[in-house]
């Protein structure tokens, strides 16, 4: 269920120094073309910083379509065995970095841990996938916005003002629905909302 | 039908406004730029391959190839397109189901939805276009770098072979 939020004003994007991108820029070398996979929506400003590294970026702007077929089969949300289809890759597809931003805080652990191993299956051991997970209570009703600023600062945004209440995944269940994903560091920010590194091992 | 549309016979209709007063004649030197380009209109359904030397702008819907490599190709908010698309610069603000292949420039505006790949030197991309698919920045030995709607900051051109080498990749 949805709460509104009392505001006064929109809400307007907030800068923040991200140790987790740092960490995360650190397995980007400088000798080969990468494969950046961002489940987040079309972004000019991420594109651009993507572009300044040898990389191919496929954008799959996850939730939009995740919400969509969640309407088509008129459920409350789709079923983990379908999130698979959602991203048809070709066997051929090897992700270095994967970007999943605050998505998981959109998903039951069936629903995580069906979309992780399905990026797994397209990700080589040392593989790495970036997350921010939420501790909170509540949290906006849609994914936040997050635009890469540089290697050390993004900005986001909350598109919505209402909230839905937060599955806050726990350390121990959030371990056991990433698979072959290991947390290789984490960040906890003053908002309640922890950085994740995580490394395909 | 595929109407001509020239820019220049825009201007002149605009210069000779009635409120604007009787239009001043253009001086001799002044250069005539004509560049005209091909509509197709939003009632026309094509299916097939499309090729020619001229600009197109499409608010109709075509099905099968756009090939148009040495021209700008601009698919209009009503356009509706099931192609690949080569094009010297493809600006997209209808939808593209297909693979886009620009020799210069792919700008996806804010109305956009386009599924398919990207391959291009530079690319410009709106916030809020829906697009799926991926986007190609090294075009062969790294040559081509892209940018966004926000730096404007111009990329070197890879050579043709090049992105053709890395089309196929695609």
């Amino acid at each position: 269920m949805t709460r509104p939020i009392v505001q006064d004003t929109p809400p307007q994007p907030s800068v923040y120094k991200s140790l987790g991108l740092s960490t995360l820029l650190r397995f980007l070398r400088d000798d080969r073309k990468h494969t950046i996979l961002d489940l987040g929506p079309a972004l000019g400003a991420n594109v651009e910083f993507w572009a300044r590294h040898q990389c191919r970026l496929y954008i799959e702007d996850f939730y939009r379509d995740f919400t969509a077929r969640a309407a088509e089969e008129n459920e409350e949300e789709p079923k983990g065995a379908n999130l698979a289809d959602l991203m048809p890759f070709n066997d051929e597809t090897s992700f270095d970095i994967v970007l999943t931003w605050d998505l998981f805080n959109y998903l039951n652990l069936a629903q995580l841990e069906s979309l992780v191993r399905h990026v797994s299956h397209f990700c080589k051991p040392g593989a790495a996938l970036f997350a921010l997970i939420s501790s909170q209570p509540d949290i906006p009703d849609q994914p936040t916005v997050f635009r890469i600023l540089d290697t050390e600062r993004m900005a986001y945004e909350t598109r919505t003002q209402t909230t839905r209440p937060c599955p806050r995944h726990q350390p121990r269940e959030l371990a056991k629905a990433m698979g072959l994903f290991q947390v290789s560091s984490s960040f906890l920010l003053r908002n309640g909302i922890q950085e994740y590194v995580f490394v395909r091992g | 039908m595929i109407w001509k549309k020239s820019e220049t016979d825009e201007a002149s209709a605009q210069a000779q406004s009635p409120s604007q007063g009787p239009p001043a004649p253009l001086p001799r030197s002044a250069p005539q730029a004509v560049k005209e380009h091909a509509l197709i209109g939003p009632t026309i359904e094509i299916k097939g391959n499309l090729g020619g030397d001229e600009d197109l702008l499409v608010e109709g819907q075509i099905e099968g190839k756009i090939e148009l490599r040495q021209h700008s190709v601009t698919i209009g908010k009503s356009g509706r397109v099931r192609a690949d698309i080569h094009g010297r610069t493809i600006v997209v603000q209808g939808e593209v189901h297909g693979n886009l292949y620009g020799e210069e420039q792919i700008v996806l505006r804010q109305t956009s939805t386009v599924r398919g790949n990207l391959l291009a030197p530079r690319v410009t991309l709106e916030d809020g276009s829906n697009f799926k698919g991926s986007i190609d920045m090294t075009a062969g030995n790294a040559t081509a770098t892209l940018v966004s709607q926000a730096s404007g900051v111009n990329a070197k051109a890879p050579q043709n072979s090049q992105l053709e080498k890395a089309a196929d990749k695609i």
